[in-house]
């Protein structure tokens, strides 16, 4: 038991992993500086967003020298002959700094030591576009000079102040950048820049609600509510609260001396972390209006809650906390997992075919709350596995009760997927007259679809133990990456800067190494003793 | 019964199914690698997919059939194999009925064709009969009789890629040739990383401008008769000239720009109220000003009055000879050819305003004229002697010279890129007559005794029972960007069998729906000139009804299997055997 608790507490020491130290001053600063509205991507957003976009491009960081990316951007832009000078600029390619003749052995550039390079960097930009146009895969060098040169613009209209659009002209149509705001305006802009500079907090955070006021007065009113959403998005980061939270309550349910009193905690904080996850989905639907599934990152997130929202259900129906624990970790390690692969988290919409269409949404909302259920089938697989490994599983009723549990998630993930299939098939119907047309994503779905049938033949014909049923979970949810990850990724012909080789695909090998070393642990040995 | 037990058994459904997957999964990953037509042809348009298909059919069927005679609890797995058959059933009448092809209409244009995604071989006969034949499966060796056009004729594929890329070859030919000049040319630049090579063919068999390269920038040229010698800075004249020369007898006149006559006639009129822009600029109320004395850009003002007495206004530009200002007003306006003369001995008609590269040949000598903003250059054409053309650092180099051109053209299957071609075979009885490469794009010719034949490939043409007419596209952009929002179309459908007429606005997500057929939005293309361009997808999908029908009964069927425990118990034999 005691051996027990340093687990636990490393589990909680990962809350103060990133939490940002700020003072006061900064805390007030921060706040104001966050709901200013910018247009940015061609649309109205946060200068917290904005920031943190930035940031995230150019440094591939969500905060840099001990700074949140609003204050980071915020010190640059009131300080812009500075920007160029700085040492943000991330270049991680050995053989690029190379290639550029930079100096090694750093991985961030200012503006200044790359631009000598320009001409170079711009010929690999060059011979990369070509490739696409040939469809071929540019080199892993070229791909990191494209990345670079987009950061190296991104800093350029920081400096030269054209990608701050701050503030729209009298129609409140076009938003003006600061070169060509009126006199009058830009004066308002430096007397607040300027406080910040000379760190007059109180004088910045008035002068900051001025001028958001001011703005505001030429907007819509949903940019006051966007932007007020957006700033609250970002102070809550729920996604990072509730992985945390799905930890702590695994940790309560199957780690700690399971007392009553544990338990409880462990239901509560697991409450408050599906709280948590869902108040995040519903502020991302707010702010973006629409449906939670318009990118990877957000389907993640989605997918993570269904698969939550069904282990409650489960939980609630049949009275199994096995249900609750299995759902918790499986939630925080998909959160953790999404954290790590490289998408954009951005509050960006960029998709067009995802223009409010009522049946595409349907769709693909069907669908992955089918791969939530089947990564819930997946967890419950593992378990199973493991305690049969470790002895703790050895009555029938108890193996055939966890083997029930995962044959009905599996029955509930096919439902839902062959539905989400057929609705996919529904709106290709109604938008372009097709109700099939064999693209490798819905190729991909059928196949999946098929290789769960088989389990379910199989089970429902009891060809296949309860031990056969969690090992095919596991597989089955091999299908299920990729449908939703691997058709984009892996099959997709150049169409996407990051496949092969790249830090995307990384992620999902790692995992599939530790899954065959998992399986052989689970399964191999067991033979052998049994 | 045997058979239909084995058929019917959950061993032969499971390898069926795992049988599909794996298929499914290798055809994905040869769409993958090779893309996705020949994924399609190999697989899911393949006969034999086909026939899988029908196997999975009658595995339901009989898998069905043991159970009989039905209990009640047979009713969730009934219900869920009915729905599997509907679906399978609505999608073998798709595909063998349903028809679907893209329609392409300017605005303003109307047609009652669509254009499917098939193939098809045309085979012309000249001054006489056309033949068609779709193009068949890889490997297929059967002729297609052709005897239509001509007893005994047949044709047969011998080769088909989806990608080919085409070649001019050309080579020099004897004596009797007809005289056509051609040459390779070889443009160069460090700075702007291109080196290409370039062919200029006087006369081509297929290509009526194969005399011109416009590479974007700038403009190469073969002409045939050697310029005339500049004129030396003002030897000539001293004053701007406007030579007017009438398109319908070659008549010519010319008219001092300084001082113009107030009346100079023409054959088309007379020319009046001449006036002269040595640097034209439009004004900020859009009017048309004089600038300076400096020659940046020489335009001409006059008015044409007819015979009859019309008056047109004309404005005519040295540098963009094109720009015709009279445009669909009066015809007899574009009888005039102008031409102007000015002082400095650079001004002939400028071909335009552009850098240029021009090789003009008499059939011996080859003399090159390059011209750019700063001025222009000729000289002698030496083969393989690199020489700049004044533009940034572009330099050109000839590499070979032909008098009496004769153009082949080779087409080989590339990788990547480029439209399909089917290597065909034409033959009378045994005998072969012909064989070839024959692009999507374009065709070939051949000819047998005193027969001429044209042989292309196209997509198979399906006519519509109605009329469709594009009356006007729009595109929505998002704001600040060039990426497209959202686009429309309004369409006029008519059916004169039922003398219909529908006006709609078709939009994505927005079909417009008649008698069985749906017309969506499909695409557009951009703007070149010639008005927007709407693309409309045209389906007619018979199964649709059954395979909707089909799934609901389908997961009606599951939602009983899965949650509805006394009608979907299991069947004795599976029970008896745990």
């Amino acid at each position: 038991m005691r051996s027990r608790i340093p687990l636990t507490l490393a589990l909680l020491s990962l809350t103060l992993w990133t939490a940002p130290p700020a003072s006061a001053a900064d805390e007030a600063t921060l706040r104001a500086a966050a709901v200013l509205p910018i247009q940015h991507r061609g649309q109205v957003k946060s200068f917290e967003s904005f920031a943190r976009q930035t940031l995230r491009l150019v440094a591939e960081r969500s905060s840099f020298d001990k700074r949140p990316a609003t204050l980071y951007v915020l010190d640059l832009i009131s300080r812009p002959t500075g920007i160029l000078d700085k040492r943000w600029i991330r270049l991680d390619l050995e053989e690029l700094r190379a290639a550029l003749e930079l100096e090694r052995g750093r991985s961030y550039y200012t503006y200044e030591e790359i631009a000598p390079a320009a001409d170079k960097l711009v010929e690999y930009v060059r011979s990369a576009k070509a490739k696409r146009d040939a469809d071929q895969r540019p080199s892993l060098l070229e791909q990191k000079a494209e990345t670079l040169y987009t950061r190296m613009v991104t800093v350029r209209d920081l400096a030269d102040g054209t990608s701050l659009r701050l503030m729209p002209d009298e129609k409140g149509a076009e938003w003006l950048s600061l070169t060509s705001l009126s006199n009058d305006d830009r004066e308002r802009l430096a007397r607040m820049l300027v406080a910040h500079r000379e760190g007059r907090v109180a004088d910045f955070v008035k002068l900051a609600g001025e001028w958001r006021n001011h703005v505001l007065s030429r907007t819509a009113d949903t940019v006051r509510r966007k932007t007020d959403l957006e700033a609250l998005y970002h102070r809550l980061e729920p996604f990072h609260g509730s992985w945390v939270a799905y930890l702590v309550a695994f940790a309560a349910f199957s780690i700690l001396p399971p007392l009553r009193a544990v338990r409880w905690v462990g239901a509560a904080v697991l409450v408050a972390a599906f709280v948590l996850h869902t108040a995040g989905l519903v502020l991302r639907v707010l702010i973006l209006s629409r449906p939670p599934v318009s990118n990877m990152y957000e389907s993640i997130v989605f997918m993570n809650w269904v698969l939550m929202l069904s282990a409650l259900i489960y939980a609630l129906v049949r009275r199994q906390t096995a249900m609750l624990s299995v759902g918790a970790l499986m939630s925080a390690l998909v959160m953790i997992y999404g954290d790590l692969l490289p998408m954009d988290r951005s509050l960006d919409v960029l998709v067009p075919v995802l223009r409010s269409n009522y049946w595409l949404t349907i769709h693909v909302m069907t669908i992955v709350s089918s791969y939530g259920v089947y990564g819930l089938a997946m967890g419950l697989g593992h378990r199973h596995l493991i305690l049969e490994r470790l002895g703790r599983m050895n009555d029938a009723r108890s193996r055939e009760t966890s083997a029930a549990s995962i044959f009905r998630t599996i029955q509930v993930g096919t439902l839902l997927l062959g539905i989400g299939t057929v609705l996919g098939g529904v709106w290709a119907n109604e938008s372009w007259g097709r109700f099939w047309g064999w693209d490798p994503k819905e190729t991909w779905a059928l196949i999946t679809f098929l290789g769960y049938l088989v389990i379910i033949h199989l089970k429902t014909f009891r060809h296949m133990g309860p031990r056969a049923l969690a090992v095919s979970s596991i597989l089955g949810f091999l299908l299920v990456l990729m449908t939703w990850y691997g058709v984009n990724f892996v099959l997709g012909r150049g169409l996407h800067s990051y496949g092969h080789g790249s830090g995307g695909a990384s992620w999902i090998v790692y995992y599939l190494i530790a899954e065959a070393l998992f399986l052989t642990w689970a399964i191999g040995l067991r033979r052998r003793s049994g | 019964m045997k058979l239909l037990r084995i058929l019917g058994s959950l061993w032969t459904a499971v390898a069926i199914i795992g049988t599909l997957a794996v298929m499914l999964t290798v055809s994905t990953l040869i769409e993958s690698h090779y893309g996705t037509p020949v994924a399609q042809r190999w697989v899911y348009r393949a006969g034999w997919f086909d026939v899988f298909l029908a196997l999975i059919a009658v595995n339901i069927i009989c898998s069905t059939l043991t159970r009989w005679p039905f209990k009640v609890r047979h009713t969730g797995f009934i219900v869920t194999h009915i729905g599997i058959l509907m679906v399978l059933t609505g999608s073998l009448l798709t595909r063998l009925v349903g028809v679907e092809g893209q329609i392409l209409l300017y605005e303003g244009e109307a047609r009652d064709r669509i254009q499917t995604s098939d193939l098809e071989v045309v085979l012309h006969r000249h001054g006489s009969a056309v033949a068609s034949f779709r193009l068949p499966q890889a490997g297929s060796r059967r002729p297609f009789d052709l005897s239509k056009l001509s007893a005994g004729l047949g044709a047969r594929m011998v080769a088909y890629t989806d990608h080919a890329r085409e070649e001019t070859r050309i080579t020099e030919g004897g004596p009797e040739a007809p005289a056509n000049a051609a040459l390779e040319v070889r443009l160069k630049s460090e700075r702007a990383g291109f080196d290409g090579r370039f062919q200029l063919v006087e006369n081509h068999p297929n290509d009526p401008h194969a005399d011109e390269i416009d590479m974007g920038p700038a403009l190469i040229g073969l002409a045939r008769g050697l310029p005339a010698e500049p004129v030396a800075a003002g030897a000539e004249s001293v004053a701007p000239q406007l030579i007017v020369r009438s398109r319908a007898d070659g008549s010519s006149v010319s008219i001092d720009l300084d001082t113009p006559a107030a009346e100079t006639p023409v054959s088309a009129g007379v020319i009046r109220n001449v006036r002269f822009m040595p640097d034209a600029r439009v004004s900020a109320d859009n009017q048309l000003v004089n600038a300076g004395e400096a020659y940046n850009n020489p335009a001409v003002f006059f008015e044409l009055v007819s015979p009859d007495g019309s008056v047109t206004p004309v404005f005519r530009f040295h540098r963009f000879p094109e720009f015709d200002s009279s445009h669909g007003r009066a015809v007899r306006a574009k009888d005039l050819e102008v031409e102007f003369r000015l002082p400095g001995g650079t001004a002939t008609a400028a071909p335009r305003s552009g850098p240029s590269l021009f090789f003009h040949t008499d059939g011996d000598a080859w003399i090159y004229v390059s011209s750019s903003s700063r001025g222009s250059a000729r000289g002698e054409v030496r083969p393989g002697e690199s020489t700049p053309t004044g533009w940034m650092d572009f330099a050109f180099t000839v590499e070979r010279t032909f008098s009496r051109a004769k153009v082949q053209r080779h087409i080989t299957p590339a990788a990547g890129s480029g439209s399909p071609a089917a290597e065909l075979e034409v033959l009378r009885g045994e005998r072969q007559l012909w064989q070839g490469w024959v692009p999507e794009a374009g065709s070939v010719e051949f000819t047998d005794g005193p027969d001429r034949y044209t042989l292309g490939l196209r997509r198979v043409p399906h006519r519509l029972p109605f009329g469709l007419k594009l009356k006007d596209f729009r595109k929505i952009d998002y704001p600040g960007s060039a990426e497209a929002m959202a686009y429309e179309s309004d369409v006029v459908l008519e059916d004169p069998s039922t003398s219909t007429v529908i006006h709609k606005t078709i939009s994505m997500n927005k079909p417009l729906d008649y008698a069985g057929w749906r017309i969506f939005q499909s695409s557009f293309a951009p703007d070149t000139g010639q008005g927007e361009v709407s693309i409309f997808t045209v389906a007619k999908n018979p199964g649709i009804t059954l395979i909707y029908s089909g799934s609901v009964v389908l997961f009606t069927g599951v939602v009983l299997v899965f949650f509805v425990p006394p009608l979907s118990s299991l069947p004795s034999n599976a029970r008896n055997r745990s």
